[in-house]
């Protein structure tokens, strides 16, 4: 199964340096069933000497090597797990750019457990395939709630994604791009679910679009209740059939007896046999490096003058849109008319620098409706009172560092 | 078309857009005097017209077989209603014996054959239409897109069934979320009847998506879409236009393409222009003045005092419990809904202190009055009462009915 069939094939898959023990467990599962398909991982982060990427069993791909415009600007907009996912179609289109005939996108948080060259030949032979979250309505007492909930989230799942190099598939991937560059965001109330909400439209704008109907495909928390998880000696099967591979999306393995964060109720206890999978996962991670890398941090965390960047000075500076361009590299704080400046720069003309209000501050107040009515006029009245309460609470609260406080008589700069 | 078996199609209006479905039905005859067209009236006829003089085949929803069908039609708003009877239409229409049903519906106009597209179901079992075919550009594109994520990315304006097992159970599916699940509140991931449609691809065999830029032709893609009338024919990038949508078109405000995008207006809509010219013609010739105004009857209770939104709201959350009232419009049985909407949260009996269910429910939905009054049931009561009758009754439609334990006399 792995011959002339596979010829031109290539997965990928996308993590911080935090999560690079779940890529090397990914991609030692992938290579034990299809050895000859080349999997690339990319960094969505920078190595720091952390680790020595020519060591790793797998090949690696850096940010610069794909073809993200003004990448500094991309990577400082975005949140780690923004960034990561938000860099999906770049590796995608990257991998169809170097020759591959046929692309998979794996999350890094799988493990493939099965043969998928049918899958494989299903990728090759349509533009776009992807796999929905669920093959057929749930059933009982919780079926609205299952639903709604991957209606908000997208109906596809976007840890898998499958395309050949046609004009159709990258027609989509530049629009993906498009979309990703300033809408990853995680706001299901205004339609977007970082990079996955966005593939609801596959369907609308490919023709050549296939979905994955195997069960055994991307047996995840989502679809657990539709797939019983039965191992017979060597064989896991989902739903009955073959698990090709399963997804451990969400699962922290610090957290004893939790299958996933983003079911907080959910335990190990109620899954039956797929709670071995978990055993066996957490088995190969740690021998995989988990508890050396887990606490990687991540390289674009800080300005280079090493405060950390607030959240809200990425919205900021995202909601700018082509005016950031004035800034150049938005991490450098030495030169005039940096960022960094502009964050901490005055809104109003206050001479008393203890009366400040920064932009940043601005920023902080215009995303926070419960402080606005408590102080409904800060460049009036209550103006001392919301600067205290930026010292007291807003600090911690919006994980913001000190050299943002310019009103204790400090400046932004050291 | 004989190897398609035997086709129906509907619509589904409250009576004061009866003449909408007229214009519907007489456009789809013009295209296809061989396929009945059915109008499933969501209201009652009252004596407002008489249905054998329509040109169409009028349904009664009692004809339907909808259980709980007193449910159905107390939960939900006249828009609801209408849209949430889609999938029952349709099932409906299979059972009469049809191989294939579509539904169009009401604000449309048929400019041309349907056939092809519904040639589809020799095949599949279930047709959508995207609302977009491709990635839009341009300055508004992300907003228009994510309106269309929050929305559905498929249009419930045109769905069309064949009476497969695959179509079976998705109707079954469709009617079993919409039988307490048509409302809007996208932040939730609902648009009435339409957003479950993203669902369809990724649930059942046999969906097919119609890419003819002809079909469903609306404000949503007319940006997109190059319209030309050339007589009688419109065409579309070239092609025959087959249905055109006037979705959020008011005949009142005939130079407003839609209410849903005040960008779009008739000096700017080109060509198509005309299209909205000649249907708000058909529209007058069909009765719309004589019709617009007239009740919806499910809007009332049985004694005439009107059914508030809230009440719908609350009776939606009570689920199969809602039973214990029986046809919840009735009044004047001490077990009516009307009464437990009168009764109070708590023991509390002095009338100018006396918080009912029905404004409980309305002081949950009321963030800034909660902030105002946040203590109900203790120092705030008496407050929140004199809110109730001086603004609560006017921001939310309350007939006095429910106005204040005490006054509430019978």
């Amino acid at each position: 199964m792995t011959g002339q069939g596979m010829a031109g094939v290539a997965a990928g898959t996308i993590v911080a340096k935090n999560f690079l023990s779940f890529a090397r467990v990914l991609a030692a599962s992938f290579r034990r069933h299809h050895p000859d398909i080349p999997l690339f991982v990319l960094l969505a982060d920078e190595v720091d000497g952390y680790f020595e990427p020519g060591q790793e069993e797998f090949r690696l791909l850096t940010l610069p090597d794909l073809a993200i415009p003004k990448l500094s600007s991309f990577v400082f907009r975005y949140s780690r797990q923004q960034t990561v996912v938000g860099a999906k179609p770049y590796l995608l289109s990257h991998l169809l750019d170097r020759g591959f005939a046929a692309v998979l996108f794996l999350d890094a948080d799988m493990l493939i457990l099965n043969d998928l060259s049918d899958l494989i030949e299903q990728v090759r032979g349509h533009a776009v395939t992807l796999v929905p979250h669920l093959l057929r309505p749930p059933v009982g007492e919780k079926r609205l709630a299952r639903e709604l909930n991957i209606l908000l989230s997208g109906t596809y799942n976007g840890g898998f994604a499958g395309f050949a190099n046609t004009p159709e598939s990258r027609r989509f991937l530049s629009w993906w791009q498009e979309r990703l560059y300033n809408h990853c965001d995680h706001d299901v109330a205004h339609g977007t679910h970082y990079d996955q909400r966005w593939l609801d439209f596959a369907p609308s704008f490919v023709e050549d679009f296939a979905v994955v109907r195997d069960p055994g495909c991307n047996v995840a928390y989502w679809n657990l209740a539709e797939r019983t998880v039965e191992i017979v000696s060597d064989t896991i099967l989902a739903g009955g059939r073959p698990c090709r591979w399963f997804h451990f999306s969400g699962f922290e393995p610090d957290r004893e007896g939790a299958v996933t964060r983003y079911v907080p109720g959910l335990k190990m206890s109620e899954i039956g046999q797929a709670a071995e999978l978990f055993r066996r996962y957490v088995a190969l991670l740690n021998r995989a490096g988990y508890q050396e890398s887990k606490a990687w941090p991540f390289g674009y965390s800080h300005f280079d003058n090493g405060t950390p960047i607030p959240d809200v000075a990425r919205r900021l500076y995202r909601a700018l849109g082509p005016e950031s361009d004035r800034f150049g590299d938005p991490f450098q704080t030495a030169k005039p008319g940096s960022f960094f400046d502009w964050l901490n720069e005055p809104v109003d003309e206050v001479r008393d620098s203890s009366r400040i209000v920064t932009r940043l501050w601005q920023g902080v107040y215009d995303e926070r409706p419960d402080v606005q009515r408590v102080f409904p006029h800060i460049f009036g009245s209550g103006r001392r009172r919301y600067l205290k309460w930026t010292v007291r609470y807003g600090l911690k609260e919006h994980g913001i560092s000190e050299r943002f406080v310019r009103h204790l008589g400090g400046q932004g700069r050291p | 078309m004989d190897q398609m078996g035997s086709v129906a199609a509907g619509t589904i209006v409250a009576k004061n857009t009866l003449s909408c479905a007229r214009v519907t039905a007489d456009s789809f005859r013009c295209h296809h005097p061989d396929i009945p067209f059915f109008v499933l009236l969501a209201d009652e006829v009252d004596g407002y017209f008489t249905p054998e003089r329509e040109r169409f085949q009028f349904l009664r929803l009692g004809e339907l077989g909808i259980p709980n069908l007193h449910r159905l039609v107390f939960q939900y708003s006249r828009q609801e209603l209408s849209y949430a009877l889609t999938p029952y239409l349709l099932s409906y229409l299979l059972d009469r014996g049809f191989d294939c049903a579509a539904f169009v519906k009401q604000e449309s106009l048929v400019t041309g054959d349907l056939t092809p597209a519904l040639a589809r179901l020799r095949h599949d079992s279930i047709l959508l239409t995207p609302h977009l075919l491709a990635p839009l550009s341009g300055s508004g594109a992300v907003g228009r897109e994510l309106n269309i994520l929050l929305s559905g990315v498929y249009n419930g304006g045109f769905v069309a069934v064949s009476s497969t097992s695959a179509a079976r159970q998705f109707l079954a599916w469709w009617q079993d979320r919409l039988a307490s699940h048509c409302v809007h509140a996208v932040a939730d991931g609902m648009h009435f009847e339409q957003r479950w449609l993203d669902l369809v691809p990724g649930f059942f065999e046999g969906v097919h998506l119609l890419r003819d830029p002809g079909m469903n032709v609306a404000h949503w893609n007319l940006p997109e879409r190059d319209v030309r009338v050339d007589g009688e024919t419109v065409l579309v990038d070239g092609c025959l236009c087959r249905l055109f949508r006037f979705s959020g078109f008011d005949p009142e405000q005939p130079d407003a393409v839609t209410r849903y995008s005040p960008r779009l207006t008739m000096t700017n809509a080109g060509p198509a222009a005309e299209v909205y010219q000649r249907y708000l013609r058909l529209l007058e010739q069909a009765g719309f003045h004589e019709t617009k105004a007239w009740p919806y009857a499910y809007g009332c209770f049985e004694d005439g005092v009107p059914v508030p939104d809230v009440a719908r709201r609350l009776y939606r959350s009570l689920g199969s419990e809602a039973d214990c009232f029986g046809d919840p419009r009735q009044t004047g049985r001490p077990d009516c809904f009307v009464e437990w909407l009168n009764s109070p949260v708590d023991n509390c009996r002095d009338p100018a202190k006396t918080v009912t269910r029905l404004w409980k429910a309305i002081y949950d939905l009321r963030p800034d009055v909660q902030r105002a009054y946040p203590d109900l049931l203790g120092r705030s009561r008496k407050r929140f009462v004199k809110w109730s009758i001086r603004w609560g009754a006017r921001e939310h439609g309350i007939p006095g009915r429910f106005l204040s334990y005490g006054s509430r006399s019978r």
